[in-house]
């Protein structure tokens, strides 16, 4: 690819057009929700079991790659396995035994759509999610975690994800956020990084146009002849104009925009951990808003030497925008409606990209920040389609979810076996033509040796008890949050221009309180709980991409092996005992496999264990189990 | 604690010690000598390594998280100062012209063991990213993951050579009391085992509460049973097997029993400060390096009070020197201390001026680190601050000379170059001058 973006002539158009279009976020949101064409209806709408289909172009597009290649591909996995694939992807944990055994008794043909379709509308589905996009933003620093009110950010991420906010409208709450770091979770995105522009800037190209361009903040990407260090700075100048205001050093400035803050949630509701649920935060007040002055030189918001001039904004690979300042539009409105315009086909590469790495392990490029502009993504021609498809879908995030999901490629087994002739194998693996397979991440990790063991697999809600105390500080702060949100409006209203509204809630859209369940959490008060959070590391608060804990391969065998948390969830569950009050032998071991792993004991595994549950002890149910929850199967999906 | 005392004595005995060295001289000779000819200086690049005594190396470092204030400990100045508002005056210690804080005695009477590198200048200001370039060599900055010094000596080392012999005991890389650092590209392997709690033992290393070692092998024969059916091959299988592998020979390895610290006479672990995590801390990586670790992290913390400096920071600082003073007194006394490194420091220094809160602030232009042992001078002191402490005054060392010569003296040339994940070459510490000046033999 020569060019890196051809779209820049474009942007004036767009921004000409779109100045009533994009001028509140809200309208931006209503604009997407109306339908587009009759083939564009929300797809819950249709009768379970039947979708638009686009996950046949998936299809499609394998069964001719395939041939092509002469390959066959592995089978399509039984209903066992896919339930517990698509449950651990969906809704990062495994099915409960319940819903195993009613999955695998029905006979309907479309049972597996059916069950896609649910899973997506269960809560469970924006618990998961909320944390897969907070640990999104958190991995884009290298320091992660510092000055991130992570509580905050995973409040904003299950928001959007509950209400199923398009793509476009999550980035414009992110690269337009204004507000403070305790009450607007999403205003994380510019406190996290300080409100330095290029790391604002750096963050926008990774999360949303799938590709990395801080090699070039200290001299052109060697690697890559199109990213040069004026481009990189030039991206910056978008943020020029945006800055991050704090209590302390710049109190005035903080309290004429944010009177009377109250209490944030954040203190409010401890999340385990205590005060490492806020990453650093400490507790201090930071905001980050728009500014009317401010310009960006090569190398920072000050200029090196004094013969450097400040940097007009710059798309990637696009001309500078000279009157940028001139527009309705702020700088970074602008940025936003570059990024998210309709033909600007990376934004909807990089989420297309994102989703596939996340649900099958496999990307079209091997990170969900890794498009370069000179090399070729694998299987292009399906990217583009489904890149397409998911714009004309209106930045749907359900429906790519369940496009992956439904398709063969997705549903295909793992290899057991390694192609012995290292050619062939990697022909394989570029074909997609098995699935790969992945250790559980903490959190799946966590919520399934929970729900294996019949507790509660929510991690939220292990300890439930807000004190009456609590909850009427919840109200007081939510009653402090509508003046604050009131009082901030008015003074921005009679002082600033309109546009500077752009990002904050109006008082009637302030959401709803946090559900009981997440009102306070009492981890740290056992010595088990505490232990539990202690051996996950900080991977709850704190996760990088697919590292999965502080802890080494070893001490993670040994968390799982002999940590508090597998040891409490066979000790303190009425499980075994109600599996060992069972009739037969036979009954108990299938009682035993579906409940930890999701499927009935093969053959070979009934003849080796056919002992182990002979006499009905409890005991040595919870040691089946044990054993079950140590397996390469159960530890992988 | 029998086998262990046995092996400890076959480790630091000196017959035990040649007889190991010179027969992986002649082998490493013989193999280097024939096969790839050039010598082993050229091979690992112009820094000329002293491989020969390398592999008997450990570290062990002593994380001043927060930030330790250099003016009461390593570079004491004479009181007079009232906007200083300093406490403790310089005191001498056993080595000629070295003085340290009146807060420690204990370290004070192992002048002679110390160097002191009192000209460190670092370039970050703020906790995580100064944390980060101190542990790396690296700054922050775009995506590249760099590993931590204890990643790169245990990537570049290996266990000890005593534990070869048996190669799934003690991890290399072990973090007593906070979380460690990133093992960067060298892969999580190279991560630390964690001990949150010295006092508590190894961390999940016993069988948990109310599991007799009859469920417990019924469980592993069940497991077993399973596994045999699932042949595994795919890469998520290999790791998880390979994690457990290691993870059950460490819980059935003699070495664990370096965690068990009450098998230390009572008076020295009164010695190291018995009730004390941090001191505990000390004793117990004295034991884990003597058990094979190469690299121990025990952290300290939190010195970064900003408000009311002296009586968190006294305490802190106090609690340095009793277990700093206890553990190169103890390495000594054992013969241990020539191939055991201990080294001091904090992401960076504190202000020497106090502020309006009576705290101080962050410091990066003329802190300390304190080191004992390995192939470091005895007594000696590298560079000096001005008279007010605010500014280095001579041989400014920055935060990757002192990773290069901590790498060096362990026979790790550090402008080795690796591919990162995204596979470019990079150092395995970034343009670091090896302080010639501070080792005793180079």
């Amino acid at each position: 690819m020569k060019s890196y973006l051809k779209y820049p002539w474009l942007l004036i158009a767009i921004v000409t057009a779109s100045v009533a279009f994009l001028l509140t976020a809200n309208s931006l949101a209503a604009a997407e929700q109306k339908p587009r064409s009759q083939a564009q209806l929300p797809t819950e709408d249709l009768p379970p079991g039947r979708t638009d289909d686009a996950s046949k172009v998936i299809d499609d597009y394998f069964t001719a790659d395939w041939a092509k290649a002469k390959i066959v591909p592995a089978p399509v996995i039984d209903d066992a396995t896919f339930l517990r694939r698509a449950s651990l992807s969906v809704l990062g944990v495994s099915a409960d035994a319940d819903e195993v055994r009613s999955f695998l008794v029905d006979t309907r043909s479309e049972k597996r759509r059916g069950k896609v379709d649910e899973m997506l509308r269960r809560s469970r589905y924006a618990d998961y999610w909320g944390f897969r996009l907070r640990d999104w933003i958190l991995s884009l620093r290298e320091v992660e975690g510092q000055g991130a009110n992570s509580f905050m950010l995973y409040r904003y991420s299950r928001e959007a994800m509950a209400e199923n906010r398009s793509w476009t409208r999550i980035a414009g709450d992110f690269i337009n956020s204004q507000g403070t770091l305790e009450f607007d979770g999403n205003a994380n995105f510019g406190v996290y990084f300080s409100g330095a522009p290029n790391e604002m800037a750096d963050a926008t190209t990774r999360l949303f146009l799938g590709t990395k361009i801080s090699c070039a903040q200290c001299h052109d990407d060697p690697f890559h002849s199109s990213l040069t260090q004026q481009g990189y700075w030039g991206l910056a100048a978008f943020f020029g104009r945006t800055k991050m205001i704090q209590m302390n050093g710049g109190g005035a400035e903080y309290e004429r925009l944010f009177p009377n803050p109250g209490r944030s949630e954040a203190s409010v509701c401890s999340l385990p951990g205590g005060d490492a649920a806020v990453d650093g935060y400490g507790g201090e007040r930071r905001a980050i808003v728009d500014v009317k002055e401010g310009e960006v030189y090569i190398g920072g918001r000050k200029p090196k030497n004094k013969d450097d001039q400040p940097l007009a904004p710059l798309p990637l690979g696009g001309e500078p925008i000279k009157d940028a300042d001139q527009q309705t539009l702020t700088r970074r409105q602008q940025l936003l409606a570059w990024v998210t315009n309709r033909d600007n086909p990376y934004f909807s590469r990089a989420a297309v990209n994102r989703m596939f790495l996340e649900l099958t392990g496999r990307g079209f490029v091997p990170t969900a920040d890794g498009f370069t502009p000179d090399d070729s993504p694998r299987h292009e021609q399906l990217l583009n389609q489904l890149s397409q498809q998911f714009t004309e879908h209106d930045y749907d995030l359900k429906w790519l979810i369940r496009t992956i999901v439904n398709s063969r490629v997705f549903q295909l087994e793992s290899s057991s076996q390694l192609e012995p002739d290292e050619t062939k194998q990697a022909q394989r693996v570029a074909h997609w033509c098995s699935a790969e397979t992945r250790t559980l991440n903490g959190d799946q990790w966590h919520d399934s040796v929970l729900r294996a063991s019949g507790r509660e697999a929510r991690i939220w809600t292990l300890a439930d008890k807000a004190s009456p105390e609590l909850k009427r500080e919840q109200n007081r702060r939510l009653a402090s949050r509508r003046t604050r949100l009131i009082t901030a409006r008015k003074i921005l209203t009679e002082t600033d221009k309109l546009q500077r509204l752009a990002a904050l809630p109006t008082p009637d859209t302030v959401p709803p309180p946090i559900p009981r369940e997440y009102q306070h959490f009492e981890w740290r008060q056992t010595d088990a709980a505490r232990q539990a959070y202690d051996e996950l590391g900080q991977r709850l608060q704190k996760t990088r991409g697919q590292a999965r804990s502080p802890l080494g391969p070893t001490g993670e065998a040994l968390m799982q092996m002999n940590g508090a948390l597998v040891r409490d969830s066979l000790r303190e569950t009425d499980v075994p005992k109600s599996i060992a009050a069972l009739k037969s032998p036979g009954e108990r071991l299938d009682a035993v496999f579906v409940q930890v792993l999701g499927r009935a004991p093969r053959p070979n595994e009934r003849q080796s264990l056919a002992d182990s549950v002979a006499t009905g002890e409890p005991e040595r149910v919870a040691d089946l189990m044990w054993a079950l929850m140590q397996t390469s199967e159960f530890l992988s999906y | 604690m029998a086998c262990f005392k046995l092996q400890h004595a076959a480790a630091a005995g000196p017959i035990g010690a040649v007889t190991r060295r010179g027969m992986l001289r002649v082998s490493l000779g013989a193999a280097l000598g024939t096969v790839l000819g050039p010598s082993l200086p050229r091979l690992f690049g112009g820094e000329g390594v002293k491989a020969k005594h390398a592999n008997e190396k450990s570290v062990i470092l002593l994380w001043l998280r927060g930030g330790p204030f250099q003016t009461d400990s390593f570079d004491p100045k004479l009181l007079g100062n009232d906007k200083l508002g300093l406490k403790f005056e310089p005191m001498d210690t056993t080595a000629d012209g070295m003085q340290l804080g009146a807060c420690m005695p204990r370290l004070a009477e192992q002048g002679h063991h110390l160097t002191l590198i009192r000209s460190m200048r670092g370039l970050e200001m703020e906790h995580s990213l100064a944390s980060y370039y101190m542990q790396t060599g690296y700054r922050a900055t775009g995506p590249i993951q760099s590993p931590a010094i204890g990643s790169i000596v245990s990537h570049e080392l290996g266990p000890l050579p005593m534990r070869r012999a048996e190669p799934d005991g003690i991890p290399p890389y072990i973090s007593i009391g906070g979380a460690g650092f990133s093992a960067g590209h060298f892969g999580s392997a190279h991560r630390p085992y964690l001990v949150w709690n010295p006092l508590r033992g190894g961390e999940n290393l016993g069988l948990p509460q109310g599991v007799s070692a009859a469920a417990q092998a019924r469980r592993l024969a069940w497991l077993t049973a399973l596994e045999a059916g699932h042949p595994g091959g795919h890469g998520a299988a290999e790791q998880i097997h390979a994690g457990r592998r290691a993870a059950l020979a460490f819980m059935q390895s003699k070495q664990r029993a370096a965690f068990d610290l009450a098998a230390e006479p009572a008076d020295l672990r009164e010695l190291y400060g018995k009730s004390d995590e941090f001191g505990q801390g000390c004793l117990l990586a004295r034991r884990l390096v003597t058990a094979g670790a190469r690299f121990v992290q025990v952290e300290l913390g939190n010195f970064d009070q900003h408000e009311r400096h002296y009586p968190t920071h006294e305490q802190l600082l106090r609690r340095l020197d009793r277990g700093m003073g206890a553990l190169v007194r103890d390495l000594d006394d054992r013969g241990l201390l020539d191939q055991t490194t201990v080294v001091a420091v904090g992401e960076f220094g504190r202000t020497t001026l106090i502020n309006k809160n009576l705290g101080r602030d962050h410091f990066i232009n003329g802190f300390s680190v304190a080191i004992a042992g390995g192939g470091f001078k005895r007594g000696f002191v590298h560079g000096s601050t001005t008279k007010d402490g605010q500014e280095i005054r001579d041989n400014p060392v920055t935060i990757p000379d002192l990773l290069a010569t901590i790498c060096y003296d362990l026979g790790i040339d550090p402008n080795k170059e690796f591919n990162d994940q995204f596979g470019r070459p990079i150092k395995l510490v970034d343009h670091g001058r090896v302080v010639r000046e501070v080792l005793a033999s180079a």
